[in-house]
């Protein structure tokens, strides 16, 4: 038998079978320059163990503070919508789906976020015929931690080269008919306005040290999606929370499903929300929805 | 709630993932790299890549998956970087010892503890073989998981982590005087 040169890494491994390890053992018995190799490559993998135990030097600054930060300065890649969603949701979809070039080696991933939202979707028709609330569109806004990470990192991205909105814009706006504060709370201002996609509205507002995404768009709140979020008491109107960080809550004002975007769910945001004129069908409607959707669910699944 | 809803996996918060994944991105980034301003850039490039490919995360190990950003992070700025194109595991590695980005003048006084051997010897490979070496011996990796993580073939993972044991043996030989020179030096890596 020849030397066992890379064999040598397959029996420290244990990565040879029992004939080719006891062959290998054989060979070692009688071969001092093996045995030397084998030893050798034994004790640098110890040390290579034992420095996997150590902790490696601490980090200079604080790491994590900075990689917390982070989604507020990745700027977003603008890509191709999705032809096989509704067009209510393309474009939210899309926007998700920001570089998926980005991983080496990730050919046929598949996307959780297509897979949610077509049944959610699905449902939500089903869910629309059942209430015959009228011929509005329903509305879907997605729980994607992901989704809700595009659109603050889109309105870090523009707030940087956008010039300030005046008032104008805004009551021009309210005057079509979105639901827009009469006045912004102190400290708050509008950083940029615009059309997410066809009929959906987004402002983007700054304050308080962070910024929020406001979406609108006419319709009827999805009560599947209602249904999977939270009703809370924010800023003495009730809207479904949909996820916590990134603080996502949605509510329906009159014929209006009003989305807002933000880091998180604490300080500032609730004044926001308050600012928010009241609808007449605003605060019982999101509640009421949600609770017909348990109903309907219920029925469903027979629980 | 349905049980569609139910099933659904729901994505983890930003900030579970960093306080969750931070340290072990940090320790692999580390031990490729070689010292911690490197460290902390790979670390950072990973997050942002994680944070604008989390919608393509299919759930599963996330460690692999960051295992499989990082090192190829790692590796293409290493070969961005390449001032010098070595002959892989050359003779002439010694001195050039900054095959990548670990060519700070801050290096030299980072290595203070048990550490320094190892990770002067680890600096001295080539990336690629630093790579499957520190997944398969620091992050423990099965050479299936490498071959996975680097995008290469089982016997190449073999041979890579074979010969840069061979090598780090000639770098770390100081560290055990008594058995140098007892055998014949023509094995693996040459021996000068």
């Amino acid at each position: 038998m020849a030397h066992l040169g890379p064999l040598i890494s397959d029996l420290l491994d244990g990565r040879l079978d029992p004939a080719d390890a006891e062959r290998a053992f054989m060979h070692l018995a009688g071969c001092t320059r093996c045995a030397g190799e084998l030893m050798d490559a034994r004790e640098v993998r110890a040390a290579l163990a034992e420095v996997a135990g150590l902790a490696p030097p601490q980090p200079t600054g604080d790491l994590t503070a900075r990689l917390l930060s982070l989604r507020l300065d990745v700027p977003a890649i603008p890509r191709p919508p999705d032809p096989f969603l509704p067009v209510s949701e393309r474009d939210r979809v899309a926007r998700a789906y920001s570089d998926h070039r980005a991983l080496r080696g990730e050919l046929g991933v598949r996307h959780p976020a297509r897979r949610a939202a077509v049944p959610l979707v699905g449902i939500g028709a089903f869910a629309a015929a059942l209430f015959v609330l009228g011929s509005q569109p329903v509305v879907a806004p997605s729980a994607q931690p992901a989704v809700a990470f595009d659109l603050l990192a889109d309105a870090a991205a523009t707030r940087t080269v956008a010039t300030t909105t005046g008032e104008t814009d805004l009551s021009a706006l309210r005057a079509a008919g979105w639901v827009l504060p009469e006045t912004l709370p102190d400290g708050w201002q509008v950083t940029s306005t615009g059309w997410a996609s066809t009929g959906v509205l987004e402002v983007d507002v700054a304050g308080d040290g962070l910024s929020a995404v406001v979406t609108e768009q006419q319709g009827r709140l999805d009560p599947s999606v209602a249904a999977s979020g939270t009703v809370q008491d924010v800023g003495g109107r009730q809207v479904v929370v949909l996820s916590q960080a990134p603080w996502v809550a949605v509510w329906q004002s009159g014929s209006t499903v009003v989305e807002v975007v933000a880091p998180s769910g604490d300080h500032g945001v609730a004044v926001l929300v308050a600012a928010f004129p009241a609808a007449p069908y605003d605060d019982g409607v999101t509640a009421r929805l949600v609770r017909g959707w348990a109903q309907v669910a219920g029925t469903l699944t027979g629980s | 709630m349905t049980s569609t809803q139910e099933a659904a996996w729901t994505a983890p918060s930003w900030e579970e993932i960093v306080r969750e994944h931070s340290a072990r991105v940090y320790r692999l980034a580390y031990r490729l790299t070689g010292n911690r301003a490197d460290a902390e850039d790979l670390v950072q490039e990973t997050f942002v890549r994680v944070f604008r490919s989390l919608h393509t995360y299919t759930p599963g190990t996330f460690e692999g998956w960051l295992h499989r950003i990082t090192t190829n992070l790692f590796l293409d700025g290493a070969r961005r970087r390449a001032r010098v194109r070595l002959e892989l595991m050359g003779e002439d590695t010694e001195r050039y010892p900054s095959a990548s980005f670990e060519d700070t003048p801050e290096r030299a006084y980072e290595h203070l503890n048990l550490d320094d051997d190892v990770q002067r010897a680890l600096d001295e490979l080539a990336p690629e073989y630093r790579a499957a070496v520190v997944l398969a011996d620091i992050e423990g990796l099965s050479y299936e998981e490498i071959a996975v993580t680097l995008g290469i073939k089982l016997g190449t993972v073999r041979s890579r982590i074979h010969r840069a044991r061979a090598r780090l043996r000639v770098s770390l030989a100081h560290r055990r005087p008594e058995r140098v020179g007892e055998r014949p030096a023509d094995v693996g890596a040459p021996v000068s």
